[in-house]
C-alpha cells in the first residue's frame, strides 16, 4: 500500500464528518451561532493563536499562554501521579503487609470521583495552580496504581527465582526484574492516566483556576462564544493526543524488546 | 570432598483444604561427589524436582538436611546455578545481557560485562546471536543461554531440572552431547533431573533412581560415564553438530579413566541400537555397579537395573526403527 493510500485510509471518516458539519450549520437549520461551521470554528481558533483580526477577542492571540498553562498543570500532577503511583503499586504488589495495610484506604478513595474533591480542594489550596494540580494528580493515580500493582503481581515467578539463583538480593529483584517486568502494564497505566489528567485539568479550570483551555472553554460559554467553546474542546483533543502519542513513543522505545520478533519477521 | 549432602530429607506439603498432608519425599539421603555427574531419575511426582529445589534453595526440606559443599543451604544463591524447564530469561534484556546478569547485579560496568560474557557465550555455540532477545530464540537456543548464565556463575553445583524436555529429539540430542562436551570442560557438579531413562544413562556418571510418590532414591547406580557415552557417538549416526566441540582434554576415555571408570569401552557393533542401551552394554556389567553411594534409606529398588535397561534397550530399538 502507498503512503499517499495510507493517509487516505485515515483521513477520510474526519474530512466526511466536518463536510457533512459544514453543510448542515450553513443550511440554517440551527442558528449560525449554536453550531458554528467547522470553517468559522477554524477562524475564530486561529485569531485565539495568532491574533490577526480580533475575532476571539479578549483571548486574541493568547492561545499559547493558556495551553501552556493547562499543561503545566497537567505535567505537575501527572508527574506527581506517576511517581507515587508507580512507587506505592510496587510496593503494594510486592510487600503483602503493604498491602493489608494501604489497599482498603485506597480502595475506598478509588471510586470517589475526582470531581467531587473540588469543594475540598478549593477549601484546601485555594483558587489557583495547586487544586488543579492536586484533581490532576487524583486523575491520574488510581489508573497508574491499579495497572502498576498488576504488573508487580503478575511478574514471571520464575524470573525472580532466575534472579535469586543469581544472587540477587531483595532491592535488586525489584530493579532489576520485578520493575521491567510490569513496565508493559505501567505504560498501560501512565497511558490511561494521562487521558484522566487532561480531562481533570480543564474540569479545574471551568470551576477553581482563571487560565488555561478549560477557563477559555466555560468563559466562552457564557458569552455565547460556540466557534470559542469548540476551538477550546479541539485544542484539548489535540493536546490530549499530543500528550498520548509522546508516552506511546516512550513506551516504545521502552518496551523495544516487546517487538523483536515481529519486526524481524517483517523484515524477512 | 562430597558436593553436595543430603541428610534424611524429608518433605511434607501440607494441603489445608482436604485436611491431609501429602508426604512428597520420606527420608532421602543422597551424597554427591566433587565433579560427578548425577541424574535424578524418577517418574513424574517422585518428588525429583523437590529436591533439586531444596538444593537450589527455593525449598525447605521439612526434616533433614542440605549442605553444599560443606555449608548448609538456606535459601538460593550463586554457588549453585540452576537450569530451568523453561529457560526463564528475562525479555527485556539482549542475550549477552541475560548471560552476564550476575555481573550486572554485582555492579560489574558494561564493557566488562560485555567481555566476560563472550567467553560463555562462545562455549555455548551463540556466536553471531548476542545481540539477539529472547523472543527470537528458538528453545534450543534458549537453553543455551539458560546453561551459559549458569555457567558463568562459576558455581560449585550446576542443578539441570528437565532442561531438554521441551526440545525435539534431534535437539535435544545436540544439546546431551554439548553439555557433556562443556561439563568435561569446566569440571563441575551436576545434578541433572530427568524421567528419561536415555537421557539418564546417556549423561549420568551416576543415576539416583527415586520410586514413586513418596520417593526416597532407591540407589544410586554408577554407569558408563557422560565420556563413554561421547564414545558411542558414531554408532548413534547423529548428524555434526553445529558447533565445533571443544576439546574434551585428552580425549574421551582418558576422561573416563581420570574418573576412575573401569572397563574399556568397546566399539559398538554396527546393528546395536542407540543410545541407553548402547552405553550400558558398552561398558559393560562390571562398570554398572551399585556404587552404593551414600545411600542409607535401604528402601528396596523400585526398578532394578535390568529392568531399567531393558526398558532403555527397548525405547532405543523403538527409536531405532522409526529413524
Amino acid at each position: 500500500m502507498t503512503a499517499l493510500s495510507k493517509f487516505w485510509e485515515r483521513a477520510v471518516v474526519p474530512v466526511l464528518i466536518l463536510a457533512a458539519w459544514e453543510i448542515v450549520s450553513r443550511s440554517g437549520l440551527l442558528p449560525a451561532a449554536l453550531l458554528p461551521a467547522p470553517s468559522v470554528v477554524l477562524h475564530s481558533w486561529a485569531d485565539w493563536v495568532f491574533g490577526f483580526d480580533e475575532t476571539a477577542q479578549a483571548n486574541s492571540g493568547r492561545w499559547l499562554a493558556d495551553a501552556l498553562s493547562s499543561a503545566v498543570r497537567v505535567a505537575a500532577g501527572y508527574g506527581i501521579a506517576v511517581a507515587t503511583g508507580v512507587l506505592l503499586g510496587i510496593a503494594i504488589g510486592w510487600w503483602s503487609w503493604v498491602e493489608r495495610a494501604i489497599e482498603p484506604t485506597i480502595q475506598m478513595l478509588r471510586p470517589v470521583p475526582p470531581v467531587s474533591w473540588i469543594p475540598v480542594a478549593i477549601i484546601w489550596f485555594g483558587i489557583a495552580n495547586k487544586p488543579a494540580i492536586f484533581l490532576v494528580f487524583l486523575g491520574a493515580f488510581f489508573p497508574i496504581l491499579m495497572n502498576t500493582i498488576h504488573g508487580v503481581k503478575t511478574a514471571d515467578r520464575n524470573l525472580i527465582r532466575a534472579a535469586s539463583m543469581m544472587g540477587a538480593t531483595e532491592q535488586q529483584l525489584l530493579r532489576h526484574v520485578v520493575f521491567p517486568a510490569a513496565l508493559p502494564s505501567i505504560f498501560a497505566g501512565l497511558r490511561i492516566g494521562i487521558g484522566a489528567a487532561w480531562m481533570l485539568t480543564v474540569t479545574a479550570e471551568m470551576v477553581a483556576v482563571k487560565s488555561g483551555l478549560g477557563y477559555v472553554l466555560w468563559d466562552s460559554y457564557y458569552f455565547l462564544r460556540y466557534d470559542l467553546v469548540l476551538a477550546a474542546m479541539a485544542s484539548i483533543g489535540l493536546l490530549g493526543y499530543v500528550t498520548d502519542a509522546l508516552i506511546k513513543l516512550l513506551m516504545s522505545a521502552a518496551l523495544h524488546w516487546q517487538h523483536a520478533s515481529t519486526l524481524q519477521s517483517r523484515e524477512g | 570432598m562430597a558436593s553436595i549432602e543430603l541428610q534424611n530429607i524429608t518433605k511434607i506439603y501440607g494441603d489445608a483444604k482436604r485436611k491431609r498432608d501429602l508426604l512428597a519425599i520420606d527420608d532421602v539421603s543422597l551424597t554427591v561427589e566433587r565433579n560427578e555427574f548425577l541424574c535424578l531419575l524418577g517418574s513424574s511426582g517422585c518428588g525429583k524436582s523437590t529436591l533439586l529445589n531444596m538444593i537450589a534453595g527455593f525449598e525447605k526440606p521439612t526434616k533433614g538436611t542440605v549442605t553444599v559443599g560443606g555449608k548448609p543451604v538456606d535459601g538460593p544463591g550463586a554457588d549453585r546455578g540452576m537450569v530451568f524447564q523453561q529457560a526463564t530469561l528475562m525479555p527485556w534484556l539482549p542475550v549477552w545481557e541475560n548471560i552476564a546478569f550476575h555481573l550486572r547485579l554485582k555492579g560489574w560496568r558494561k564493557t566488562d560485562r560485555r567481555a566476560a560474557a563472550q567467553e560463555y557465550i562462545d562455549l555455548v555455540g551463540l556466536k553471531g546471536f548476542e545481540n539477539h532477545y529472547p523472543a527470537e530464540l528458538s528453545g534450543g537456543m534458549s537453553q543455551r543461554v539458560g546453561i551459559a548464565r549458569a555457567l558463568l556463575l562459576n558455581p560449585q553445583v550446576i542443578l539441570m531440572d528437565e532442561p531438554f524436555a521441551a526440545l525435539d529429539a534431534q535437539t535435544k540430542m545436540d544439546m546431551q552431547e554439548e553439555l557433556v562436551a562443556i561439563w568435561q570442560k569446566q569440571r563441575c557438579t551436576i545434578v541433572f533431573v530427568t524421567h528419561s531413562v536415555d537421557e539418564a544413562l546417556v549423561l549420568g556418571t551416576q543415576v539416583a533412581v527415586l520410586t514413586s510418590r513418596p520417593g526416597p532414591p532407591a540407589r544410586t547406580h554408577r554407569t558408563g560415564s557422560a565420556a563413554s557415552a561421547r564414545h558411542h557417538q558414531p554408532a548413534l549416526q547423529r548428524p555434526q553438530a553445529p558447533h565445533p566441540e571443544p576439546d574434551p582434554g585428552g580425549g574421551p576415555a582418558a576422561a573416563a579413566g581420570r574418573r576412575g571408570m573401569t572397563g574399556a569401552i568397546q566399539p559398538q557393533p554396527p546393528d546395536l541400537p542407540p543410545i541407553g542401551a548402547t552405553v550400558v552394554t558398552g561398558d559393560g556389567a562390571g562398570v554398572m555397579e551399585d556404587a552404593a553411594l551414600g545411600i542409607r534409606g535401604g528402601r528396596p529398588v523400585h526398578a532394578g537395573l535390568e529392568e531399567i535397561c531393558a526398558e532403555a534397550d527397548k525405547d532405543a530399538r523403538a527409536l531405532w526403527a522409526r529413524a
